[in-house]
């Protein structure tokens, strides 16, 4: 439905264009599946707002889902179940147009032949990342969700303290990402569905 | 037919409604009567399955609320606010919703707005529209697929007179075309004129029905 206008696509292409324009100019690994401990704080910053991009286009469409249509719209489906699974996966394709636009500029302009299978864990952290997100909101209010979101980017990009070596691998070091890796992931990324699933038919008052 | 049958809510510990049982049948217009907070719009939300009852059942057409469906099938909803999405204009508004269930042509669609009393080729977002234009417009969100169960939450707030006397009309046209129709409303004049049954609440218990 009325959720991912097509203005949105729009203004992910571009600003991820925008992002992966920018960063190739001045290097030749794409920042995401750069190592982490040699990047500077510019590149940081660089990789703080392409990750918001998908972030804030999601929270827009979630405000419009709970403060415009939100209660018409749940009504009309058969049951709580089928509506988080269609809003849910709405909002999932969000992140995964935001970073296939992100890939395949980042192919134009390096003009590879094919594609660095890091890029998968990175459409899977993202999508991971937005489920864990939506959880805390659903479980507890909008405003944890949008803190976590923040913290999170934060701290994942300035915290490099070993103990945090493996939260931080959830935090974004794509360049130590693998097949391995990108399994586990997806399947928590089923696990989190489920979990969402089961709040949403859980919850008292929606 | 919608069966209550015993039904309490809990919030947080809060009784907010206390074994409410009652039958509201088809083709039938039903009043809430009540103080602020007497739990009228917790029973309405209750009925469409937005709020979830800690005991007892909600029967709607022999299913059970809450077990093989979460919403009544067939549900035409007006709750407190106009819930339309504000960028858009009133027609796309019900264009978009009628897609989820695919059960309403844009001829439906035309005629309902016509039926509340708004202009059909007004293309001004709702955003732009004036409270009673809004209302208006819920109204005729709830009413475009033409459900067999309507739940109306003070549907005239903000209607000017001579639209109140065409909502009643249309209420009526619904009722008789077989619609359970539910309503809360602080306006007595609605109650007594539209409802065969006016209920009265009271923290959250029905205390009479007339
Ligand atoms: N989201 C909520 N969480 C917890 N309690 C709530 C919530 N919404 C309402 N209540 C409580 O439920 C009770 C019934 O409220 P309700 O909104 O149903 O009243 P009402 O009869 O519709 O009143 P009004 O005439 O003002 O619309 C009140 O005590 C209210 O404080
Ligand atoms: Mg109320």
């Amino acid at each position: 439905m009325v959720q991912i206008t097509k203005y949105q696509i729009v203004i992910c292409f571009i600003l991820s264009t925008l992002f992966v324009i920018g960063q190739q100019l001045t290097h030749e690994t794409p920042i995401y599946l750069m190592n982490q401990s040699t990047i500077t704080y510019v590149q940081q910053i660089a990789l703080l707002v392409s990750q918001l991009t998908p972030f804030i286009l999601i929270v827009g469409w979630e405000e419009r889902m709970q403060t415009g249509q939100g209660l018409n719209y749940f009504v009309r489906h058969k049951n709580r179940l089928q509506v988080m699974i269609k809003s849910y996966l709405h909002s999932t394709i969000i992140v995964i147009v935001t970073t296939f636009a992100i890939i395949l500029s980042q192919i134009f302009l390096t003009k590879q032949t094919g594609i660095d299978y890091r890029w998968l864990g990175v459409i899977c952290f993202y999508v991971m990342w937005h489920l864990l997100q939506r959880i805390v909101e659903s479980y507890f209010s909008s405003v944890s969700g949008l803190a976590m979101m923040v913290g999170m980017i934060g701290f994942g990009l300035f915290v490099k303290t070993p103990i945090l070596l493996p939260i931080l691998f959830l935090f974004g070091r794509f360049s130590e990402l693998n097949t391995c890796k990108t399994i586990i992931m997806l399947m928590i990324i089923t696990g989190l569905y489920a979990g969402l699933g089961y709040i949403y038919r859980k919850k008292q008052v929606i | 037919m919608i069966e209550v049958k015993n039904i309490t809510v809990k919030i947080k510990k809060e009784t907010i409604l206390k074994d409410v049982s009652y039958i509201f049948e088809a083709g039938k217009i039903y009043g809430l009567r009540g103080r602020n907070g007497a739990g009228k719009t917790m029973f309405l939300r209750a009925l469409a399955g937005l709020i979830r009852v800690s005991s007892g059942r909600i029967v709607v057409d022999g299913e059970v609320l809450g077990e093989n469906i979460d919403f009544p099938p067939s549900l035409g909803l007006l709750i407190e606010n106009n819930n339309l999405a504000p960028e858009f204009s009133l027609t796309k508004n019900l264009k978009l919703l009628s897609q989820i269930k695919k059960v309403a042509t844009d001829d439906d669609i035309e005629q309902t707005i016509a039926r509340v009393g708004l202009t059909t080729n007004d293309s001004r977002k709702v955003a732009k529209f004036s409270l009673g234009m809004k209302q208006r417009g819920a109204i005729a969100q709830a009413l475009f697929e033409k459900p067999s169960l309507i739940l109306l939450d003070e549907p005239t707030n903000a209607i000017d007179q001579k639209g109140v006397i065409q909502i009643r009309e249309l209420l009526a046209e619904e009722a008789q075309r077989g619609a359970t129709i539910i309503l809360a409303s602080h306006n007595l004049e609605d109650l007594t004129l539209l409802a065969d049954k006016i209920i009265d609440l009271s923290d959250g218990e029905i205390v009479s029905d007339v």
